[in-house]
């Protein structure tokens, strides 16, 4: 089904240290923010502590420019998470964003649309302080493949 | 062929196997369950528990420990459990041949045991026993990052990437059924098996429902309650023993990078298999050509397609043409699960394709049996893309 509003009730990420970073710049700013290296200014995402591509522990936090495109997805039509239970069918998004790095969230377009490479904005929804939830959405009108 | 080291090829040889039956039905413990099957497969190799002085038991449900107090292990000199999830079987091997062929233990006793059903995610209420699984290496990752957008089954994260497959290649839907169908005429043909006679068609396949697509019911693994494990020792102790000794040929495991994030792979395609795959026909000194069968983890039919592509039968994308066109089936160029595998032997974390790779390979299996098998490979899964092989040979 079309999701276009965050589930009541859903799981929330039990965050703390550079993972509750990751959110609260997030919530803070409505925009993701990726940990950059600034020894050798690669992004990485999910955060931690080194930085993968040449081990400097020296990281600042900045704002993708926001687009990205659809990497893969999992169309969910079993749940055992009682939030999602009235959205079923739904899709999980993995979205590779302009930086490199790909992110999980929800696609605010129709499923149908999904596609690989279909581009996207990435939307930050402040929940809370600790807490953004991730939005694809659609920037063009898709032309269906089957007509 | 790459470089590889050699030497712990045929350090050391599978002399016994055994397994309990698959249950679903009251909630056992799983402990009871491995020690059963550790003393079937000392059993089968005319062992004593005294005989044994190494343990590689699986995570969580036994320590090698109580094992070793509950058998009567009584010099227990080196112990290790592999954290690899459904590869942890079919690597836990690799390190019993470490072991072996350096000389810090002679007989290792390999077991593996869970209350898969008992403790399903939809079981009404899960056996104590389970508390004690350790936290899987991405637990931390995929709860922020996954869960909050409803991805909380290993279904749904193995969606990310069966989906993208079969976007990318265009994969026919016949493939997956192809090895569904396969893997339950197998289980028709094997004592034991949970699905044996439950024969599965075509339309009872395409009309039962969708978990995640392209993911449907009957391309999951089977949930159950069971134990199996294996007795290696070295070559020329396993020469005076019971059995026709199965020889460790080579072995391998592999990790994809990052390994605990599916998502921030580079090709979320590659796998720990792609890279341990040609490190064990090196280690052997064989290839795809000289392998008489396979036994692949298959967690859900798809995953065999990706595994056979990383073993080098078939081209990226190229798995259905060769299902379909080379076969899989006991008549196929290529038997695949031949016991039934996951998905209708049982979920025996593949300690259960490597009990069937030695049954093959000791020409027991009858109805079922690989004509004049003499190279048997099995590969192991988990942890989203974690792999390993061994590949085991008769004398």
């Amino acid at each position: 089904m079309n999701v276009t509003s965050r589930p009541a009730g859903i799981y929330r990420p039990k965050s703390f240290g550079l993972d509750l970073d990751f959110y609260a710049h997030a919530a803070a700013s409505g925009v993701v923010h990726i940990q950059r290296c600034e020894a050798c200014r690669n992004f990485q995402h999910p955060p931690r502590f080194l930085c993968f591509t040449c081990s400097s522990k020296e990281f600042q936090w900045e704002a993708i420019e926001g687009t990205g495109t659809i990497y893969s997805w999992s169309l969910s039509h079993f749940t055992i998470d009682t939030a999602w239970s009235d959205s079923l069918p739904y899709a999980t998004v993995v979205v590779e964003s302009l930086e490199g790095v790909r992110f999980v969230g929800t696609f605010s377009g129709p499923e149908n649309d999904l596609m690989i490479s279909l581009p996207v904005n990435i939307r930050a929804e402040s929940i809370d302080e600790n807490f953004a939830y991730i939005w694809f959405d659609p920037i063009l009108e898709v032309v269906k493949k089957n007509g | 062929m790459i470089s590889q080291d050699t030497r712990l090829s045929q350090s050391c040889a599978v002399v016994g196997v055994g397994e309990t039956p698959h249950y679903r039905s009251d909630p056992v413990d799983a402990a009871h369950l491995i020690l059963e099957a550790s003393l079937a497969a000392l059993n089968d190799a005319g062992l004593r528990p005294k005989d044994v002085n190494a343990i590689l038991p699986p995570e969580g449900y036994i320590s090698s420990e109580e094992l070793a107090a509950q058998l009567g292990v009584d010099d227990l000199r080196y112990s290790t459990t592999v954290h690899m999830g459904g590869a942890s079987s079919v690597a836990a091997l690799q390190s019993a041949a470490m072991a072996i062929a350096t000389g810090v233990a002679d007989t290792v006793l390999v077991a593996f045991g869970w209350d898969g059903y008992s403790s399903r995610p939809t079981a009404p209420q899960r056996p104590q026993r389970s508390s004690r699984l350790p936290q899987r290496p991405f637990a931390e990752l995929m709860r922020n990052y996954y869960a909050p957008y409803g991805a909380r089954l290993a279904v749904q994260w193995y969606g990310f990437y069966i989906q993208r497959y079969m976007e990318l290649y265009n994969v026919p839907p016949e493939a997956a059924l192809q090895v569904a169908l396969t893997a339950r005429s197998h289980a028709a043909l094997t004592d034991g098996a949970y699905l044996k006679d439950k024969p599965l068609t075509r339309d009872q396949y395409f009309s039962s429902p969708i978990i995640v697509e392209p993911i449907r019911r009957y391309d999951c693994c089977l949930e159950t309650d069971c134990a199996a494990a294996v007795i290696l020792t070295s070559p020329e102790r396993a020469k005076d023993l019971r059995h026709q000794p199965v020889a460790y040929l080579g072995g391998a495991e592999g990790h994809p990078h990052p390994a605990d994030d599916i998502t921030n792979r580079s090709d979320m395609l590659r796998l720990g298999l792609h890279s341990a795959a040609p490190r064990a026909f090196a280690m052997a000194g064989l290839q795809l050509s000289d392998v008489d069968f396979l036994e692949v983890y298959d967690c859900y039919s798809h995953v065999v397609l990706l595994q056979l592509e990383a073993l080098g039968l078939a081209e990226a994308g190229g798995a259905a043409d060769f299902v379909a066109n080379e076969g899989i089936g006991l008549d196929g160029s290529m038997p695949v699960n031949t016991h039934g595998g996951l998905l209708s032997h049982g979920h025996g974390w593949g300690m259960n394709h490597i009990v069937e790779a030695v049954r093959q390979l000791r020409h027991e299996r009858g109805s079922a049996q690989v004509s004049g098998a003499q190279v048997g490979v099995v590969t192991g899964y988990g942890d989203l893309g974690d792999g390993s092989i061994a590949i085991l040979g008769r004398g």
